[in-house]
């Protein structure tokens, strides 16, 4: 037997119902995904271009005896040999092609995290900075003692001069949601606030429940 | 496809690196009168050279191109779908968000929490989500009575999350007997 029933969604609660309802998964580098996704378009409409030439002159669309004559023909050789600019030509695409991928491979690795965080700037005392690990460690270190939590993971990114703190929050299932984001934003951030005297820090918090949501008893 | 794109791009980058390397390094041993170092363009020119463009074997080359040519560049040009749904906070420099993968483990947390209900499985989107819970009873009111008190337990996760848009929540009760 099967029953289905339809709940009507509730209404939306009366606080902070700003903004967009759904966000695009955040990342370390908007930049490289926006480079992955032009080159990789690029090199489909290059691929799909290729192909589609490919057929139509198995079509005959470029002239009826071309089907049936070779993929390399003859006047094709004979133009290579007959051009002493044509192997130097291709030794340069070759060269730029290994450095455009060696750049694209390159900045896979790209990320906008913050390292260090300036504190307070003295041309006679002297510049005092915090390592951003020393913070994160912090943050994570008491979201991660929070009920219902199994592990938090926090970073800073950005510039170091508006840094955004980022924090994703494993949940074991346990806790309501709800209740621990709320712990979350006026604990941990609130703290990190604090230690850093922005109380206007913006954040970014992730919470996740993994399939197997571990039971540790704390 | 964020992370496909990743990994793609490394591997083709690599790729790609590798075959720029080997061009040049072809390109300047056949200049010195050296034979092919690494690339096999002997054997690759002769079967172009023998082959037709209609050879079954062009004709395949050419369709595998196209199809993937066009799979890529669909995948690449279709919009990214907002998996990230946000919570309402009373701070607004504070942005939180739960999957909608983490949504559909948590609706099934809170399905199979109920007394009578085996497993629970569940899909969420931004808009809508389907939860499946499983039964192992044969009294079908009984089942229903199940079904209905696990549907209150997923609709209280739900709103208990104050999401800035609940998703619409639709169960479905199967009856398993054994």
């Amino acid at each position: 037997m099967t029953t289905t029933e339809d709940r009507p969604a509730p209404a939306p609660a009366p606080g902070g119902t700003r903004g967009p309802a759904a966000l695009l998964p955040r990342t370390r580098a908007r930049g490289v995904v926006r480079a992955n996704r032009v080159v990789l378009a690029l090199l489909g409409l290059l691929l799909a271009a290729a192909g589609a030439a490919a057929l139509a002159v198995v079509l005959g669309l470029f002239g009826p005896g071309l089907p049936d004559r070779p993929v390399l023909d003859a006047p094709v050789g004979r133009f290579v040999d007959a051009s002493p600019w044509f192997w130097p030509v291709v030794g340069v695409a070759g060269a730029l092609l290994a450095l455009l991928c060696l750049w694209w491979l390159l900045v896979q690795a790209r990320s906008d995290r913050v390292a260090r965080l300036p504190l307070s700037r003295d041309p006679r005392r002297g510049d005092t900075e915090l390592d951003a690990a020393a913070l994160t460690g912090a943050v994570e270190d008491e979201v991660e003692g929070y009920r219902g939590v199994t592990r938090a993971r926090a970073g800073l990114s950005g510039a170091g001069t508006a840094p955004l703190l980022t924090l994703t929050v494993t949940l074991d299932g346990r806790v309501d949601a709800g209740a621990l984001h709320t712990r979350v934003v006026d604990g941990a951030i609130a703290h990190a606030r604090q230690a850093l005297g922005r109380p206007d820090l913006p954040a970014r918090v992730e919470l996740v429940l993994p399939r197997r949501a571990r039971r540790d008893v704390r | 496809m964020r992370a496909v794109d990743r990994v793609l791009a490394v591997l083709l980058a690599a790729a790609g690196l590798v075959l720029g390397v080997l061009v040049v390094v072809e390109v300047v041993a056949a200049a010195v009168d050296r034979g092919p170092v690494a690339l096999p363009y002997g054997p690759v020119a002769a079967w172009l050279r023998g082959t037709p463009w209609s050879a079954g074997a062009a004709v395949a080359v050419a369709v595998g191109l196209l199809v993937l040519g066009l799979l890529l560049l669909l995948a690449e040009l279709a919009p990214r779908r907002r998996t990230d749904l946000v919570l309402t906070g009373t701070d607004p420099a504070v942005t939180t968000t739960l999957s909608t993968r983490s949504l559909g483990r948590l609706l099934e947390v809170a399905a199979t929490a109920t007394p009578g209900v085996e497993r629970a499985a569940a899909r969420a989107r931004a808009r809508r989500a389907r939860l499946s819970v499983h039964v192992p009873l044969r009294d079908a009111g009984e089942v229903a009575r199940v079904g209905r008190e696990a549907q209150a337990n997923a609709t209280a996760a739900l709103e208990e999350l104050q999401l800035r848009r609940t998703p619409r929540l639709r169960v479905r009760t199967r009856q398993e007997t054994r």
